[in-house]
Order: C-alpha cells, then sequence, then structure tokens
C-alpha cells in the first residue's frame, strides 16, 4: 500500500463510499479506512442520490435504479397518524381536508428552512481556519438578515417549529421524523438546523428498485474501478505532518500521510476513535439500536402502504423524554421507533434514542445481554402497539446496538484538514458536495 | 429625581429640548453608556422609571439583619476598559478579595481545592498526568478567551476579522472547534472521566442555558473566561461593600460626567420619526427630544413595547419575541445561626463554593427544567459575604449568599413552587454542608420574576441567556436597534454571559458617539 494518500475516508457506509469514489474519481489517491464490524442489519433505505451523483458515478452504467419511499408515515397515539409525500403539493393536497392551517402553513415552513440551507451549510463547516463561518456575519456591515437565520439555527428546533404549525399532528410528524435520525429531543441549541436539510430534497429516503444491483455492492465496484484502496482498521492518532498534511495511524507502527481526512458521519467518525463533538449541530451523544423482526406470514402495512417509512410516537414528549433518559443512562420507556417492511416478511426498526452506556445505582457500565434483551422487548411493544397481532407473527428476531467510542484527545488542534459531516438526513448529496469542497480547498 | 426633572415630565404636552442624548434605564449598561457619552460632551439625561438606581443589584435587608445581599455576589467580568475610562477605583470600587479560591464539592463526599490564579490551578491537582492535562486544557481555552475577548465584550470589527484569519492554523482550529463544540466534547478530548471534569463542567454551564451535552455549550467558559477582575483573567472577586458598591460608583461616575439623573420618571414610547429615534415621551405627559436614544431594558420591553412593532421589521420582530427563556438561576439568601470563632474557619470562609452534581444529574436539571420542573442536581455556588465585611466581624449571624442552576423560568411561581425550589437549593447545599438548614434563623429566595416585580419589567439578571453564538446573533441584531437610526441598545440580551459587565453600555456609548461625530453633530 502506498505511505501517502490526498484522501483518508474513514467509515464504509453508503456515503463514505460515494464520497471516496467521487474523490478518486477527481484525481485524488483515496484510501478507505474502515473498522472490521461484527453483525450489522442495514436498514434498507438510504438517503436519495440526486442526479448530479449519479453522473459523477456513471450508476447508470451498473444496472443501478431505485425506487423512492412512498411517504414518510407518523403513527400516533390512539390510531392517529399524519403523513407527508415527496413534494409539498403532494403533501398538502393530502393535508387540505383533515388540516387545513397545516395544509397552508407546511410548505411555507419548509420554503424557509430549505432557504436556510446555506447559513446551516456554514455552521456545520468543521475545516473552516479563518473565522468561523457561522460567527463571520457578526463581523458584517451589513449582516442583519445573516444574524436573523444564525439566531433561528443556533436555537432549538421545538421553538421554530412552533413559529409556524401550532402542535398538532403535523408537528409531531415532521418533529419524529427530522429530530430521530440524531435522537434529539428538539429542545437542545441548535437542533433547529436539521430543518433546512430535512427538507431538502436529496433527503427523501429511497430503497434499491426491483430487479436493480444492490447499492453496496456498485459502490464497491465502483471504488475499486476508480482506484480507492481499502483497508480494515481504526485511525488510532492523527498528528501535523509538514505544513498541511497529517501523519494517521492505525493502531500499529504503520503511519500514513494524509492530506485530507473525511468522515461522512458522527458514526464513521466515532468508529474511527474521532469526537462526534465536531459534527456541531446535530452532535450524537447516544447509541443506536437496530431490530431485524423475520415474519411467519406477511403483516398488514399500516395504511396499506408497505413503502412507506414508518416512525412511532405518541406525542413529541417522547422524543423529550427518551433523549433525556438516554442522556442519563437509562433505556427509555418508550422510544420513538423507525420501521420499514423489508419485503413481505421481514420488519426492520431503528431507534436513536438509547445510552451509549448505561448508568444504575453501581455508576456507568457497559451494555449487557440483558439490557439488549430488555431493549429488544421495549422495542417490539412499540410496534406491537401500531402492529396488530405482531408478536405472534415473529418468527425470529435480532438485534444490533451500535455504540460510540470516547474521541482521541485535542486532536482539534494538532489534525489538519479534517471534514466532517453532521448526521444528515441528505448524506450522499452533502457528502459529494462536501469532498468537492476538500478538493477546492487545495 | 430633580426638581427641574419632575417639572419636566410631569407637565402634559410639553416639549423638552437642548438635550444629545437620552438614557432609558440606570441599569449597570445604561449608567455606563449615559456616562461615556456625557464625557464626550454630550448632553446626556438618563431616565429610570424606579425611585433608586440601580435595583437589580442593590443590596436587601432581610430577616431583620441590616446585612443584606446582592443581587450578584460575585464579580466575574468587569469590564477593564469601563473601570479605567470611567475611573471606577477613584469613585469607590475596591476589591475586598481578588483571585477568589473555589472549592468544588461532590456527590462523593469529596472536595476539590482550586487556586483562586486559575493559570496556576493545576499545581493544586496531586496526579501527575491530570495535572498535565488541566495545565494543556487551561492554556488552550486562556489562548483561545483571551482572543474572543473583543467578540464577547462586543468590540469585534474588522480589525478582529482580521486578527482572526491570521491566527496560527492550530489556534483557528482551536478556536472555532470551541465556539462550536458541547462541553462534554471539549471536556473529553482534554480530561478523564472524574471529579476535574465534572467540575469543570459546573463551571462552564452555571447560568447559561446550554446543557453540557449540546452543540455550542462550551462556549460558556470562553465568554466567562474573557473577562477579568484587576487584570487576572478568569478570576472572581468580591467588591467592598458588594456588588451594590459597582453600581454606586457608576452612579458617581455618571453625575461627575454631569449626566442628568431623572429617577421616578417612567418612559412611555420612544419617539421614532422617519426611521430615526427623536426622543421619548413620558409616562405623565410631556416629551424630551434628542437625536441619540440609548436603551438598557430588555429587548422585549424596548422594542416590543416602547419602540412599537410597527417600526420593526417582521422578521426582527420575531427574533425578539423568541428571546423567552427556558431556564433561570435562583437566589437563595440564609441568616445562619452562630459565627465563625476563630481565624482558620474565616479563611476557609473566604472562599467560593460549588457543588457540582454528577453530569448525568446535571442533563436531567438542564432537561427537567426545560419541562417547567425542578431537580435536585443543581449547581450549588455558595459565598459568605460577611467574611469579606470588616464591619460584619462581630455579627452573631453569618449570611450566606447561594445561587442554585439550572431552574425553571417561572413569570409567575407559585407557593408551591417556591417552596420545591426552596428545598432544592437546600438539598443541594446540605450535600456539601451537612445539618446546614438547623441553623437557619431567616431566609429570602429570589428568583428571576423577582426582578420585573421590582425593577420596572426589566429582564432579570437570573434568567438563563440562550447559547453564547445565539446571544452574540441576538446581541448584534439587538445592537442594530432593529435598524432604527439613532437608537442604540444595551440591554441584558446585548450581554454575552451573566454578571456585571459594562462593555454593552460602552459600546453602545460609542457607536452612538460615532455616528454623532460623523453626521457634524459633535459639540
Amino acid at each position: 500500500m502506498a505511505s501517502a494518500f490526498d484522501f483518508l475516508i474513514a467509515g464504509d457506509d453508503a456515503p463514505s463510499l460515494i464520497a471516496a469514489a467521487a474523490a478518486a474519481r477527481a484525481g485524488a489517491s483515496t484510501l478507505i479506512v474502515a473498522p472490521k464490524k461484527n453483525k450489522q442489519i442495514a436498514p434498507p433505505s438510504f438517503p436519495d442520490i440526486p442526479n448530479f451523483v449519479w453522473r459523477r458515478l456513471n450508476l447508470q452504467d451498473h444496472n443501478f435504479s431505485l425506487q423512492p419511499v412512498s411517504a414518510r408515515i407518523t403513527l400516533l397515539d390512539d390510531g392517529v397518524s399524519a403523513q407527508s409525500f415527496r413534494t409539498d403539493r403532494e403533501t398538502a393536497e393530502t393535508l387540505q381536508y383533515d388540516d387545513p392551517d397545516a395544509a397552508a402553513l407546511l410548505p411555507v415552513f419548509s420554503d424557509e428552512m430549505r432557504a436556510l440551507g446555506a447559513s446551516a451549510d456554514k455552521i456545520n463547516d468543521s475545516n473552516a481556519e479563518g473565522v468561523p463561518a457561522a460567527l463571520a456575519v457578526l463581523f458584517d456591515d451589513d449582516g442583519l438578515s445573516d444574524l436573523s437565520d444564525l439566531s433561528k439555527l443556533s436555537g432549538a428546533a421545538n421553538e421554530v417549529l412552533d413559529d409556524y404549525l401550532n402542535g398538532g399532528p403535523v408537528s409531531s410528524h415532521i418533529s419524529t421524523h427530522a429530530l430521530s435520525l440524531a435522537g434529539l429531543g428538539g429542545e437542545e441549541a441548535g437542533s433547529a438546523q436539521i430543518f433546512p436539510e430535512f427538507f431538502d430534497d436529496a433527503a427523501w429516503r429511497a430503497r434499491t428498485a426491483k430487479g436493480s444491483q444492490p447499492l453496496m455492492k456498485i459502490l464497491h465496484k465502483i471504488c475499486a474501478e476508480s482506484g480507492v484502496v481499502m483497508q480494515e482498521g481504526m485511525v488510532s492518532d492523527i498528528s501535523p505532518e509538514g505544513a498541511k498534511a497529517n501523519s494517521v495511524s492505525f493502531g500499529n507502527d504503520e503511519k500514513i500521510r494524509i492530506n485530507r481526512i473525511f468522515f461522512a458521519s458522527p458514526d464513521s467518525a466515532a468508529e474511527a476513535g474521532y469526537s462526534p463533538g465536531a459534527a456541531r449541530q446535530t452532535a450524537f451523544n447516544g447509541a443506536s439500536a437496530t431490530l431485524r423482526l423475520r415474519l411467519r406470514k406477511p403483516i398488514a402495512a399500516p395504511a396499506g402502504d408497505k413503502s412507506a417509512i414508518f416512525q412511532i410516537v405518541d406525542g413529541t414528549c417522547d422524543l423529550r423524554a427518551s433523549r433525556h433518559a438516554a442522556l442519563t443512562g437509562k433505556l427509555p420507556e418508550k422510544p420513538p421507533v423507525q420501521f420499514e417492511f423489508v419485503g413481505d416478511n421481514e420488519i426492520v426498526a431503528h431507534t436513536a434514542y438509547i445510552p451509549n452506556k448505561l448508568c444504575d445505582e453501581e455508576g456507568w457500565r457497559a451494555w449487557t445481554g440483558q439490557d439488549r434483551q430488555l431493549l429488544m422487548r421495549i422495542m417490539m411493544d412499540r410496534l406491537s402497539s401500531r402492529l396488530d397481532d405482531l408478536g405472534a407473527k415473529v418468527r425470529k428476531q435480532e438485534i444490533v446496538i451500535q455504540t460510540t467510542r470516547e474521541p482521541m484527545r485535542d486532536v482539534y488542534a494538532r489534525a489538519r484538514n479534517i471534514y466532517m459531516q453532521s448526521k444528515r438526513h441528505n448524506a450522499i448529496a452533502a457528502a459529494v458536495k462536501l469532498v468537492d469542497r476538500a478538493l477546492n480547498d487545495g | 429625581m430633580t426638581a427641574e426633572g419632575a417639572a419636566v415630565a410631569g407637565a402634559p404636552s410639553r416639549i423638552e429640548g437642548g438635550v444629545d442624548a437620552i438614557v432609558v434605564g440606570a441599569s449597570a449598561d445604561g449608567l455606563v453608556a449615559a456616562a461615556y457619552l456625557a464625557r464626550a460632551g454630550l448632553k446626556t439625561v438618563l431616565f429610570e422609571n424606579a425611585a433608586d438606581i440601580g435595583l437589580p443589584v442593590r443590596r436587601r435587608a432581610y430577616g431583620g439583619d441590616k446585612h443584606g445581599v446582592d443581587a450578584e455576589h460575585l464579580v466575574f467580568t468587569l469590564d477593564p476598559q469601563v473601570i479605567d475610562d470611567l475611573e471606577l477605583y477613584r469613585h469607590g470600587v475596591s476589591f475586598a478579595a481578588r483571585r477568589l479560591d473555589t472549592v468544588y464539592f461532590f456527590d462523593d463526599h469529596e472536595a476539590l481545592h482550586v487556586s483562586g490564579d486559575v493559570r496556576n490551578a493545576a499545581n493544586d491537582i496531586d496526579d501527575d498526568d491530570e495535572a498535565a492535562a488541566f495545565t494543556t486544557f487551561l492554556e488552550d481555552v486562556f489562548e483561545a478567551s483571551s482572543f474572543l475577548r473583543p467578540l464577547f465584550s462586543g468590540a469585534a470589527g474588522r480589525d478582529f476579522k482580521k486578527a482572526f484569519n491570521t491566527a496560527s492554523p492550530a489556534l483557528a482550529r482551536r478556536l472555532n472547534w470551541m465556539m462550536t463544540a458541547s462541553v462534554d466534547d471539549v471536556m473529553a478530548s482534554y480530561l478523564s472521566e472524574g471529579r476535574l471534569r465534572t467540575a469543570m463542567t459546573a463551571e462552564t454551564v452555571f447560568r447559561t442555558s446550554s446543557a453540557p451535552h449540546e452543540a455550542m455549550s462550551f462556549a460558556g467558559l470562553l465568554a466567562k473566561w474573557s473577562g477579568e477582575v484587576a487584570g487576572l483573567q478568569a478570576a472572581c472577586g468580591v467588591p467592598e461593600g458588594g456588588v451594590t458598591v459597582v453600581i454606586d460608583a457608576l452612579r458617581r461616575a455618571a453625575q461627575a460626567a454631569n449626566v442628568d439623573i431623572r429617577a421616578s420618571s417612567a418612559v412611555r414610547q420612544i419617539l421614532i420619526e422617519k426611521d430615526r429615534a427623536a426622543g421619548v415621551s413620558m409616562e405623565g405627559g410631556g416629551q424630551v427630544r434628542a437625536p441619540i436614544v440609548v436603551a438598557a431594558g430588555d429587548a422585549r420591553q424596548v422594542f416590543l413595547s416602547l419602540v412599537g412593532p410597527g417600526a420593526l421589521d417582521v422578521a426582527f420582530q420575531q427574533d425578539v419575541a423568541a428571546m423567552t427563556p427556558k431556564t433561570a438561576t435562583a437566589q437563595l439568601h440564609l441568616a445562619l445561626r452562630g459565627s465563625p470563632r476563630d481565624e482558620e474557619t474565616r479563611a476557609n470562609m473566604a472562599r467560593r463554593l460549588v457543588f457540582a452534581p454528577p453530569l448525568e444529574a446535571l442533563r436531567a436539571s438542564f432537561s427537567n427544567a426545560r419541562q417547567g420542573e425542578v431537580s435536585d442536581g443543581l449547581i450549588i455556588e455558595a459565598i459568605f459575604p460577611q467574611v469579606f465585611d470588616q464591619e460584619a466581624v462581630n455579627s452573631k449571624m453569618q449570611i450566606l449568599s447561594v445561587m442554585a442552576h439550572p431552574l425553571p423560568f417561572d413569570e409567575n411561581p407559585e407557593k408551591d413552587r417556591q417552596e420545591e425550589i426552596r428545598t432544592a437549593i437546600l438539598s443541594g447545599l446540605e450535600k456539601f454542608a451537612p445539618s446546614i438548614s438547623k441553623r437557619i434563623e431567616a431566609d429570602q429566595l429570589v428568583l428571576a420574576s423577582d426582578a420585573p416585580a421590582v425593577g420596572d419589567g426589566r429582564a432579570s439578571a437570573f434568567a438563563a441567556r440562550p447559547g453564547v453564538v445565539r446571544q452574540l446573533a441576538l446581541a448584534s441584531l439587538c445592537a442594530s436597534g432593529g435598524r432604527i437610526g439613532g437608537l442604540y441598545f444595551c440591554g441584558p440580551e446585548s450581554q454575552i454571559g451573566a454578571g456585571l459587565n459594562g462593555a454593552a453600555g460602552r459600546n453602545a456609548a460609542r457607536a452612538a458617539l460615532q455616528k454623532f461625530t460623523r453626521a457634524g453633530g459633535a459639540p
């Protein structure tokens, strides 16, 4: 393996592989480092792949096609539900009979949030070496509208949402789908920044279409064809080398000179031992759990729509309470649970509202098998509350908990050209844009 | 109120002219702004609704004891430029104690003593590795907070931007990171889990609205440590005679500069004519006209009531309306039976005592406070003000001033809620001062809602401000006066961080003087 690369990409999830392929195709020598993984359960959907990424990677040449999810549906308490669709127009049309106020206000809210996208990206700029981009407006003579943006985006999601929608199922629906990605409660400073990218077109989720090759298989192939080097391992230290490069080590004697270090998500950063704190507003302080249920026989989907993405939540108070529990080392009683159908005989459910470590009378401790069993029961209870007769139809269930590591000490002051994305709904499009920026930074 | 002032304020339909600048509100920043304007030669009138000047931090007597406690019991970030420019030492400010040591107490009943000279605080740490890590932490944080001082004092302009862009890459990266990262992330990068991390976390989030796990929360420590007392960054001091002496000194400085201070004079409206401030109208009738109006009340009161929404941009109105606090600090004054009999005990009491709750309890407290609930995982800061007061040495009672955070912000707390807060604070105190409750002779609870009750709708100093980055944005927005020419703002929203500071008043006056001079209006 070469001893120097332009790009080190930590992690091998879809955004990481796409970023690596984009960097390599732009002429950068690229290394992917990812730890050996234990069992993983991947949700079938992933963030949409916008057209410019298709063209960049020539995905159309690989027998690849996408099927967007049909709807985002939230299953609230007492049989109430709310849903939204890929376009504001479709959503407004559906809403106008049940909730005309929301039908009128939601498109305004989503438009205004999308307009804040550029400002949110500036705040997320983890590699700025001059004035923090988020603060630059403070020194501009005529930066009042930017200041107003900064004020909104550094505030709480709940406050921003309350300015537009006065509670109700639609408000709970938007909160749940937007915030649950990063296990947020909605009251955190800066959590409002989740909205601009949530309403981005590239945040809508999609699945591999029937007959298409699996996305990950194609991405591995494209990376290999593009000359991306893949190595198993974890970053153990990063230190500066020369004026612009870093020396990266991997827990052995091997050291590689790297110009730019790239994390496509806080999860890949955490896996590599890099603090997800640099992921600003959606810094993810907890763990996540994915539950796979294999079914004896098919089960009816809520609203009769198996291609939607569902969230189970009684109300937004569940988000706050579960976040609170996760931060204090407890298992939440009613965690928001997202789930999807995989064909007729499988359901994959996910929650990001669980603690990284648990805390009891003895203090903080790691997860045990008993904890996993308990969480599985809690998630099953949530699913059973919305899916009739689920318990009787489950043939096999398995759960995977993904925890994060403690950060490397003081690495920010030492390392150079580190690019990291926050946990984003539009992770794939944003990863390629961030690669482009990194390349432009020289 | 002066006789002349009473006549003008009370005379219906009468217009008073010949005034260069009006300051609305005699808070510390209002007094500072007025003093600067008058020292520059502007005929300056300061209107205060209350009869007493500096009421929000005024010493209060209670329990029949003459030794009450100020609403602020320590000074952390009093602007050194204000001290020098307004000659506050000549006007009566002196420090009974500087570089006050802090003793942190923990849930496991252990304690950690940290020197008041924080730069050398690592010397107090026994473990060599931990001391080395703490030294690096202190060096990096001090470097960042010194650099950012102009930003926090509201004086950052193009020169600061230039300085930022020419900072070393390592410093620039660290500044970027520390301004936007969470307390948890920064602490975990420097300090191993343990008491020191717990203590520094409590220090950072005390009196802020940002929980330690939240993005941008670490900036709270940068702001706090960018101040200084008597030239020592990050130190805290006890003014001789209490913090109210600073207010008295500011009043004297304003009077010495010929500010016309008119107490008991309520302003009804700030007059806006052709998008410019033109003066004020008074509650009792009449107008006072001036090309400069500096408002020192809280933003909602100034912009939504005194100026009125009609003169404001809609987005700005939304920004101002969003400034409702969710969390707050409470203060509990205790008169305790008995007094220290020996010098050693007195020496031990001459410290700042801080209870730092476990991190998970602290996170829960923030979350609960936002939901309107009171937790027992509060950060408690306590001092014995009498120890610094020579006149009170022989008192038969000890006075203890306690501040507790984070608590819910209640506009109208009921009796049960007040009792719940009192109990939670006492429970926190008992963790490091067992049986203290049995020695209470009298007590007084001061909540964020009490300041508006006594201080003319002024936002309480105890209401937690938003996170630092949001505060910076809101402060800049407010400082622009809602884009109304001649209107300047130095209310609590224009100050970054809690406590007595004065920089906002200085900045408002400076901005007003620059425009006034540029317009050829300088006398």
